[in-house]
């Protein structure tokens, strides 16, 4: 019959197509910090550009709790992470450096305070102050209308937000750092977090420098919070960016990371873009 | 002979509202109220995204793969969605169409055993009832299994348990119900003397469906497919849990067809959403833009519907009316 | 003496292919059925742990959902509790006041609309009507997300949330747009087509001659339809009731963009900030955390949440089928 006959050719091209299926190799995962992601996204595009027969680079999101666990499980071939390692961290795990990136404190355009002491951005985060009327600086609209401080803060599974703690809340005698205030709204990624403080008139949070556009940068300390200050060490609000491995990497993810970290021209040149070379 | 006039004629006294009781004067405007509130509603609601979609659209959006970037500039276009969004809903239609017919030819035409069909019928209601984000997980639990890694990709700890194929069929499952439905209720609205006629003839039931009977409702199972089409198009949560919602189409290897077929990617819907404030948030533009060509898809869809349904088993309420005013 | 006549071996083909037909398409549909069943019993296996944790415990309260889930992140449990230790309550009432109040305003909206449509609408925007009730239930509930986050949620936010309404609460839970309001308005929205289809549809199934009796008796139009038809039909409008709820329990996306994401139980003592309060309905917290499901704890509290709804999703099956039957009384179904 006809129908038979043309089912019977389709299926016949489809096993041709999928002989060669192993072609190009398997892809390379790479998933984690959504402060790493740009970076990674852009280094794995020219890794690409620069190697077409290489596996092609996969690189998500889900912030660096969810990286490094990928990781250790199998999910991910490569983790990113923007927080340092810990010791509940899984087992046989290689942390490797790639970059440095600043945290910046940022607030809604209408409301551009000039500064932010550590005792000041304490009390914010802390719940201490719950009013822009009581904060030093405020712009004078927010001061009149008594509006409540809206924190932003990240969920527990991002390590911007973990870097953010370790910098901005050091705790004193027995503990690491001091406790976020319970009001505070916990979003998911960088990009969530701007959005949130960009439509939010008494809005205050911290995001990864590559994501203040639409935002007012506050100086903390009096420096304020650019690429210049970060590199040079006089912003301190600074933290490492790794990638992470399931033991020593091999193959095809070596050859990634050893690009990675070779400190050649392309990866010089899209490092330094938005943030601080350390190769 | 002169004849008599005809008797005047008496015409009953108009009733008006204003003669109401004031209560019901009071519903009787807050029905129109609500009746003008809905179409002023919908029309907000269209040039809304119309006035905002327009202003950022440009048609090299429709060319251009998404990029990642952090400014509005360079991020590219929607193309890889567009396509994502085309791919998945055909595949789920494939899966679901035939199913679907073939299914509702079974409940109506032969049901037997009793019992079974019913259960069928509870199964399929329930699928119409369960929300697509539980669909999606459950997909994702079958899927990641390692023996089913042909279907996406395979990681060190089974299979990914993402990828188009997948999305694919899981979409079929929202589709399946309105399928199964529509074809029914064309099947249960034929009269029986044209399956007594054919069977009469000496025709197997078999036959008959598949020459006398679907031929007949075909525009009722158009209706089924394309509102199946719709839901699927206007599905995100089954998207961001089961194509992986990369930015771009990502295919798992350099295979012509399979190899895009068993990689990520994303649709219409899921770029809408990275793209808006809940999720990056980096391009709230082409959020506007990619949404509303999203709408325009749909409302295509919609107006093809209507056209097939022609009134006739569509709910055109007002043919439905014996008694007008 | 009757023979039984003997088969044509066309017969006996037809005869064959007739079974094998029937066989296939059973064979489709009890794969169907299989399927369904395997997902029902698959996302309670994954759930097991979970409420055989916790207990009754899991409906209940206890520290908040994040931060349990957070601690099923790090791997560290909460003091004095394991590592699935989940209370849902703040998201089952956050699903429940949700739901509850954009059905409440639903039946009624959707009632007084299919009356509109069916009775008092002229010609002209009865045809108008057709469309624009298709659309609302054609728009992608993303679309209604975004036009929530990027529209409603900032007016909300600048124009009904006053500087003294957010310090009432601001000591317990930051007000913003993104919450209960506009969930509300949007469910809603969504909702209202389904259950205007079938009011207006059994409204307009009332036999005439029931109408045309109560109008010979002198009553107005407004009061016939609402004592004789609207009495008729209310099991049409419970059973669009149910459709309607089941499609706001499964609504995932559109509440995670503007529901506030928080976990937060609505106080109703708060008065008017009860309102702009945040929530996170339960198909949005699966939404949220599904890129967690790779870690086990949050993977079966996930699960344990996903079978609450299925449950739900069967209970509302049920009772709409319950509705239907006295429809049937009437031939209206």
């Amino acid at each position: 019959m006809r129908s038979k006959r043309i089912i019977a050719i389709a299926v016949a091209v489809l096993a041709v197509m999928a002989l060669p299926a192993i072609a190009l190799g398997r892809p390379i995962f790479v998933g984690g910090s959504t402060s790493v992601e740009p970076l990674a996204k852009k280094l794995a595009a020219a890794y690409h550009h620069a190697f077409p027969h290489r596996p092609i680079i996969k690189v998500s999101g889900g912030q660096s709790d969810i990286g490094i666990s990928g990781v250790a499980s199998g999910r991910f071939d490569i983790g990113d992470s923007s927080r340092d390692p810990e010791k509940t961290d899984p087992a046989h795990l290689v942390f490797i450096k790639i970059a440095r990136d600043a945290v910046c404190l940022v607030t809604n355009p209408s409301n551009p305070l000039e500064n932010l002491t550590k005792q000041t951005v304490e009390r914010i985060y802390t719940g201490v102050y719950t009013n822009w009327a009581e904060v030093p600086g405020a712009s004078a609209s927010l001061k009149n209308s008594h509006t409540p401080i809206s924190v932003f803060d990240r969920d527990s599974a991002s390590g911007t937000q973990d870097a953010f703690r370790h910098i901005f809340l050091p705790g004193a005698g027995g503990e690491a750092v001091q406790q976020v205030t319970p009001r505070a709204s916990a979003l998911a990624s960088n990009g969530q977090e701007r959005a949130a403080v960009q439509g939010t008139p008494g809005g205050i949070g911290f995001v990864s420098l590559a994501f203040t556009n639409g935002v007012h940068t506050v100086p903390y300390e009096g420096i304020p919070c650019t690429l210049h200050n970060a590199r040079s060490g006089q912003y301190r609000g600074t933290r490492n960016f790794w990638m992470v491995t399931h033991h020593v990497p091999k193959g095809q993810v070596l050859k990634f990371l050893r690009w990675v970290i070779s400190g050649n021209a392309t990866t010089k040149r899209i490092i330094n873009s938005d943030w601080i070379a350390v190769h | 002979m002169a004849v008599a006039a005809p008797p005047e004629r008496i015409t009953p006294p108009k009733e008006g509202v204003r003669t109401w009781p004031l209560i019901d004067q009071a519903a009787y405007v807050l029905c129109w109220v609500v009746g003008i509130g809905l179409c002023v509603i919908a029309a907000a609601i269209v040039l809304y995204m119309l006035v905002k979609g327009i202003s950022y659209l440009k048609p090299s959006l429709f060319v251009t793969p998404p990029s990642p970037s952090l400014s509005q500039k360079a991020s590219g276009g929607f193309s890889s969605p567009l396509v994502g969004t085309l791919v998945v809903s055909l595949i789920g239609i494939a899966i679901a169409a035939p199913m679907g017919v073939g299914i509702a030819a079974w409940l109506t035409e032969y049901r037997r055993p009793a019992g079974l069909a019913r259960a069928v019928e509870s199964a399929i209601e329930m699928l119409a009832g369960a929300p697509s984000i539980v669909l999606a997980l459950f997909g994702l639990l079958i899927f990641s299994q390692g023996f089913l890694k042909f279907l996406s990709q395979g990681t060190a700890e089974g299979a990914l348990g993402q990828s188009f194929l997948v999305a694919g069929i899981v979409m079929s499952s929202l589709a399946l119900p309105l399928v199964v439905t529509s074809t029914r209720e064309g099947l249960l609205a034929l009269p029986s003397r044209v399956r007594e006629s054919s069977l009469a003839l000496g025709k197997t039931r078999a036959t008959t469906i598949r020459s006398v009977l679907l031929p007949s409702i075909r525009p009722n199972v158009a209706t089924g497919i394309v509102l199946g089409m719709g839901r699927i198009i206007g599905d995100t949560a089954i998207v961001v849990v089961l194509l992986g919602a990369t930015l771009q189409n990502e295919p798992a290897s350099s295979t012509p067809l399979l190899g895009f077929l068993r990689g990520t990617g994303s649709t219409m819907t899921s770029y809408v959403y990275n793209n808006s404030p809940a999720g990056e948030g980096n391009s709230p533009e082409k959020a506007y833009a990619a949404a509303f060509v999203l709408l325009v898809i749909v409302l295509i869809l919609n107006a093809v519907v209507t056209r097939l349904a022609g009134g006739g088993s569509g709910f055109s309420l007002r043919r439905r009316l014996g008694w007008t005013r | 003496m009757a023979a039984r006549p003997l088969e044509t071996s066309a017969e006996r083909r037809a005869r064959r292919s007739e079974r094998r037909t029937e066989r296939t398409l059973g064979a489709l549909s009890v794969l169907v059925l299989v399927a369904i069943a395997a997902m029902a019993v698959t996302v309670f296996i994954k759930a097991w742990p979970s409420f055989s944790y916790n207990g009754l415990g899991w409906f209940g309260t206890g520290a908040e959902p994040s931060a349990q889930l957070r601690a099923m992140h790090e791997g560290t449990p909460l003091p004095g509790h394991g590592l699935l230790y989940f209370t849902a309550w703040q998201l089952i009432w956050g699903t429940i006041i949700t739901t509850g109040f954009a059905v409440a305003i639903a039946i009624v909206v959707s009632t007084l609309a299919a009356i509109f449509i069916t009775e008092f609408a002229p010609a002209a925007v009865g045809r108008i009507l057709d469309p624009v009730i298709r659309l609302l239930a054609a728009v992608p509930s993303v679309i209604y997300g975004l036009i929530g986050i990027v529209a409603i949620a900032p007016w909300i936010n600048k124009n009904l949330i006053s500087p003294s309404l957010a310090n009432s609460v601001s000591y317990v839970v930051q007000l913003n747009g993104e919450s209960l309001s506009t969930a509300i308005l949007l469910l809603t929205i969504m909702i209202l087509p389904i259950m205007i289809a079938i009011s207006a549809n059994a409204f307009a199934s009332v036999p005439p001659s029931w109408r045309e009796g109560s109008a010979a008796l002198g009553v107005n139009r407004w009061r016939t339809i609402w004592r004789v038809s609207v009495r008729t039909a209310w099991p049409a409008i419970a059973a669009g009731t149910v459709l309607a709820t089941a499609r706001a329990l499964g609504e995932a996306v559109m509440l995670a963009m503007v529901a506030g994401g928080r976990d937060f139980a609505p106080n109703l003592l708060d008065g008017l900030a009860l309102l702009f309060e945040p929530v996170r309905p339960l198909a949005a917290t699966i939404f949220q955390e599904s890129g967690g499901l790779t870690i086990g704890p949050v993977s079966h509290t996930l699960y344990a949440i996903a079978a609450v709804l299925l449950v739900s999703a069967a209970l509302l099956s049920f009772a709409g089928w319950a509705a239907r039957q006295p429809l049937k009384k009437y031939g209206l179904s």
